[in-house]
C-alpha cells in the first residue's frame, strides 16, 4: 500500500522532472540522503530528520547551482550526488561499526515499513496530488518556456522551490525505506523518476 | 486595444540603465522611451546587449545601475503583467516530444496569476482569436513539436498577444525562419502594429525590416548609438558607421 502511494507521488513528480530534464534528482538526492542518515546514525540523532533537512538542502543546492552557475540540471545533479555518497562512505567509516540500520535505508526494504511510514505516504500523496492539481498550468508553463512564464505573472521562483522540496520530501520520507538508494538495485517500488 | 490615461505617456521608461556581467560591462548609461503605437527595432552588432536590454526591462534581469519603468511603475513593482506580452529568443528550441498541443501552449498565458477568475469559454475563443490573428487556426490539436520554426513561432506571437497586450517584445523572432516565411512573418507584425494598436519592440539583425516595417530604430552598441524615426537612422552617422564598421549588421537569414 506504501508503494502505490509513493508511486502516485513519484509519478505526478516525475512528469515534471523529466520534461525539465532533472531526471537524475532522485538519484541524486537519494545519495546526498545517505549522507544524511549516516551524519544521523553517527551522531545518534534520528536518521530521517537529518536526512530530510540534507534532502532538501541539497535539492535547494541543485537549484541553485543550475540557475547562478548555468549548469545542465544532471551535472550539478551529479556533482551533489558524488559529494553525498562520499561523504556518507566518510562518516560511516569514521563510526568504524556500519550500523545495521545503515544498510537498511542504503538498499531499501519495503518489506520493512511500519505503519505510520504508510500513513506517511498516504499523506505525501496527497499533499503531492494537492500541489500538483492546485499548480498543474504553471508548472507546465514555466516547464515548457520559464522566461515567458516569469514575464506572464507566473511565481518561478517560488513554484520551483515548491518543486525541488516535494521532490526531496518525497525521496526522503516513505521512499527511503521503500526504493532506498538506487545503486542498491533492489528498490521494489523504484525512487527513481 | 482600450484608450486609457496611461496610454498617453510613453509605456516604457528606461533611464541611465548600465549592466555589468560580471566585470564585462555590457550596457552603458543607456536611455529612452517607448511610445504607444511604436513598432521599434533594437538592432546592433552581437554582443551589444540588444537582449539584456529587453531582459531588463522585463524585470528578468537587475541592472547595475538605473532605472526601467512599465506605464509608470518601476518594474519591480509592476504587477499587471498581461498588459506585456514576450516571445523569448530560444524559443524555437523547444523539446519536440513537449506534449502539449498549440492550443495548450497559447493557453499557458491564461494561467499566470493575471489572469485567474477568467471563464474557460471566454479563454477558449481567445485562444481561437489569437491563433486565427497569427493565421494558425488549422492547427489547433497539432503537438507543438510537430511544426516548422516559423509555424512555432507564429504560435509564440499567439500566445504572447492571447492577452491583448499593450506591447510586444519578440527577440531575433525570425531566427530559422525561410525568406518567404519572414516577409509574412514582417506583415503579420505590421498588421498587429496598425490594426491591433499592439506596440511592438523587435531584437533583430535584419536591416532590412527597418526599412520596411519599423517606424522607430534604437541602435545598441553598448550604449544607445541611436533613437529616432528609421528615415532619420538610414541617413544618419550611427548607420554608416554600423556598415562601415562591419559589424555583421547585415541581412541576417539563417
Amino acid at each position: 500500500m506504501a508503494g502505490i502511494f509513493v508511486a502516485v507521488a513519484c509519478a505526478l513528480l516525475g512528469v515534471f522532472l523529466i520534461l525539465r530534464r532533472d531526471s537524475m534528482i532522485g538519484h541524486g538526492l537519494a545519495h546526498v540522503t545517505f549522507a544524511g542518515v549516516a551524519l544521523g546514525l553517527f551522531l545518534n540523532i534520528i536518521p530521517l530528520g537529518i536526512a530530510l533537512a540534507v534532502a532538501v538542502l541539497a535539492a535547494l543546492g541543485i537549484m541553485k547551482l543550475k540557475e547562478k552557475a548555468g549548469l545542465y540540471g544532471d551535472t550539478a545533479i551529479a556533482i551533489f550526488s558524488s559529494v553525498g555518497l562520499a561523504a556518507g562512505i566518510v562518516l560511516a567509516t569514521l563510526a568504524r561499526s556500519y550500523n545495521v540500520d545503515l544498510f537498511g535505508y542504503l538498499f531499501g526494504d519495503i518489506l520493512a515499513i511500519e505503519t505510520s511510514e504508510v500513513w506517511l505516504s498516504v499523506a505525501l500523496a496527497v499533499v503531492v496530488v494537492f500541489v500538483v492539481i492546485l499548480n498543474y498550468h504553471r508548472f507546465m508553463y514555466m516547464t515548457f518556456d520559464r522566461e515567458a512564464a516569469k514575464v506572464s505573472g507566473v511565481k518561478v521562483g517560488r513554484l520551483e522551490v515548491l518543486l525541488t522540496v516535494l521532490t526531496a520530501v518525497t525521496v526522503v520520507s516513505p521512499g527511503i525505506r521503500i526504493g532506498g538508494h538506487p545503486g542498491g538495485c533492489r528498490s521494489s517500488a523504484g525512487i527513481q523518476f | 486595444m482600450d484608450s486609457s490615461a496611461a496610454d498617453l505617456k510613453p509605456l516604457i521608461n528606461v533611464r541611465n540603465v548600465s549592466f555589468h556581467y560580471g566585470s564585462i560591462p555590457v550596457l552603458k548609461e543607456v536611455t529612452f522611451s517607448i511610445n504607444p503605437g511604436d513598432f521599434l527595432a533594437i538592432i546592433g552588432p552581437n554582443g551589444s546587449g540588444k537582449t539584456t536590454l529587453v531582459k531588463i526591462i522585463l524585470g528578468l534581469l537587475k541592472p547595475s545601475r538605473g532605472e526601467v519603468r512599465i506605464l509608470g511603475q518601476p518594474v519591480e513593482e509592476f504587477f499587471d503583467w498581461n498588459r506585456i506580452g514576450y516571445v523569448p529568443q530560444k524559443a524555437t528550441h523547444i523539446d519536440p516530444l513537449f506534449p502539449a498541443s498549440i492550443k495548450e501552449v497559447v493557453a499557458m498565458e491564461f494561467h499566470a496569476v493575471s489572469s485567474r477568475g477568467m471563464r474557460k469559454r471566454d479563454k477558449e475563443l481567445s485562444v481561437a482569436r489569437a491563433l486565427q490573428q497569427v493565421g494558425m487556426e488549422d492547427f489547433t490539436s497539432r503537438r507543438i513539436g510537430s511544426l516548422s520554426g516559423g509555424q512555432q513561432q507564429r504560435v509564440f506571437i499567439a500566445r504572447a498577444i492571447v492577452n491583448k497586450p499593450h506591447i510586444l517584445f519578440l527577440d531575433e523572432p525570425t531566427t530559422g525562419v525561410d525568406t518567404e516565411t519572414q516577409d509574412h512573418f514582417y506583415d503579420m507584425l505590421d498588421s498587429l502594429n496598425k490594426k491591433e494598436g499592439i506596440t511592438i519592440v523587435m531584437i533583430t539583425h535584419d536591416i532590412g525590416i527597418v526599412n520596411t516595417h519599423v517606424s522607430q530604430v534604437a541602435c545598441l552598441n553598448q550604449r544607445l548609438v541611436y533613437h529616432g524615426t528609421h528615415e532619420d537612422f538610414c541617413r544618419s552617422k550611427a548607420f554608416k558607421d554600423m556598415l562601415a564598421g562591419g559589424h555583421h549588421l547585415v541581412s541576417h537569414r539563417h
